[in-house]
């Protein structure tokens, strides 16, 4: 048996797994052969240590958190977040209804922003995250323009710490992205205060579709000539 | 009286079907520290771990009904905890966040790399975070939860032979990776008396 072949082999001899023909000849060779050796090593090395990694546990109120959902979910079930089965929400007629209600708002909301233009090379370049984000981005000129019909650098101004869970605050291009998701009270107040920083109106809206966020709609500018667009657009959003 | 702790889950299933919140809260207790790590290392956040976990456990108790008793407890759960996961990740992947924590911890491992005496835990928790997808879920529930290779396929809903050698490259990479880091035991293991500027 040749190194490559044991080495194909390590991970099944490792789980004690191997077959009887093949385990006599992958230890002759690994007693004779240093490098295998040392990869039969290296593996059981990181396996010790996958089974060894500190464990991490619920929050104390996990349990506790979860029973008052369940109990607020069967109490109320029309605010539920999770799916309905099809057979009841078929039979319902004003399930119907909504269905239509909500596709043609769907279809109404694309259509506005399929008209807006995308970006602003004329925003002020003053966000601490700017820099950043200039540095990585693949479109981006030394001057901070945009390259073709690329959405321009300078669009990435719109950085603001705002989505994902209270910990673990993500830097998001708002100009790509029309809501914002925001996980709890703590990441609320930040995006409250940022907006009211640029003497915006923070515009809420819960969303039942999925318990777990708040969801927001981005409230700057993609476009425009007149004043801050960060202020206009954000003057013109309407909330849901 | 009758010791839930030590009952199967199907048993315990059984009762939750019937309503009893008691030995739903058995379940939750048997599986949610274990859910929670694979979910954590999944999605590199524990607020999001704990988020997701709620509502695989919620929907535990709102699909009880649908639960088929011809497979095991322990891979329908996973299979939800798993498929909210994977949601998770592609939305992570659709509004293509720049994750400012991330950033600080690029900047950390990068410092990390410099710092010779980093355990080897922390190196492999690195490295996992790493590894694409498919191949560190597949090494998170071989390798760190200690599935079976049947249940992960169950669980994962592809073949066998797929599990097997989504493992097998897993292991391969970290290897690869972690080896220069390890050499060094290796040698001190060995007994070689190594060069005083490596010591």
């Amino acid at each position: 048996m040749n190194c490559r072949k044991v080495r194909y082999c390590l991970s099944t001899y490792s789980e004690g797994s191997l077959s009887s023909d093949n385990l006599s000849e992958v230890e002759v060779h690994i007693r004779n052969c240093k490098s295998c050796e040392r990869e039969k090593f290296v593996l059981e090395e990181i396996l010790a240590a996958a089974r060894s990694l500190p464990a991490k546990t619920t929050p104390d109120d996990f349990n506790l958190k979860l029973f008052n959902r369940i109990y607020a979910e069967q109490n109320n079930p029309s605010e539920s977040y999770l799916p309905t089965p099809v057979s009841s929400w078929i039979r319902r007629p004003i399930g119907w209804v909504s269905a239509l209600a909500t596709v043609a708002v769907a279809a109404l909301i694309t259509m506005v922003f399929l008209q807006r233009p995308v970006g602003s090379p004329d925003m002020p370049l003053n966000s601490p995250a700017y820099s950043q984000v200039e540095s990585t981005s693949p479109m981006s000129t030394p001057s901070g323009r945009h390259v073709g019909s690329r959405i321009p650098v300078s669009a990435y101004e719109n950085i603001i710490g705002v989505s994902g869970s209270a910990s673990n605050y993500r830097a998001t291009n708002m100009s790509q992205v029309r809501t914002l998701r925001l996980a709890d009270a703590r990441v609320e107040s930040l995006y409250v205060e940022t907006m009211r920083r640029f003497g915006a109106e923070p515009r809420l809206g819960m969303v039942r579709a999925d318990s777990r966020y708040y969801e927001m709609r981005s409230p700057f500018a993609r476009t425009g000539s007149n004043g801050s667009p960060l202020m206009r657009n954000a003057a013109s959003t309407t909330s849901y | 009286m009758l010791n839930r702790e030590t009952l199967p889950d199907l048993d315990l299933m059984r009762r939750v079907q019937e309503g009893e919140m008691v030995s739903y809260n058995t379940l939750v207790n048997r599986y949610k520290d274990r859910l929670f790590n694979v979910l954590y290392r999944m999605l590199s956040s524990e607020d999001e771990a704990n988020d997701l976990l709620q509502e695989t456990f919620l929907r535990v108790w709102q699909h009880k009904m649908s639960y088929d008793f011809r497979f095991a407890f322990s891979t329908w759960i996973y299979t939800i905890a798993l498929n909210l996961a994977r949601n998770e990740l592609r939305r992570r992947k659709k509004i293509k966040f720049l994750d400012i924590f991330d950033f600080a911890d690029k900047l950390a491992a990068k410092e990390e790399k410099k710092d010779t005496s980093a355990n080897l835990k922390t190196l492999l928790d690195a490295e996992m975070k790493r590894l694409p997808e498919k191949y560190k879920t597949a090494f998170l529930l071989r390798d760190v939860d200690n599935l079976s290779y049947e249940e992960i396929a169950q669980v994962l809903g592809v073949p066998l032979g797929t599990v097997k050698s989504r493992v097998n490259r897993a292991r391969a990479i970290l290897r690869t990776r972690l080896k220069p880091r390890l050499e060094e035991s290796y040698e001190l293991s060995k007994g070689t008396v190594l060069p005083i500027n490596i010591l």
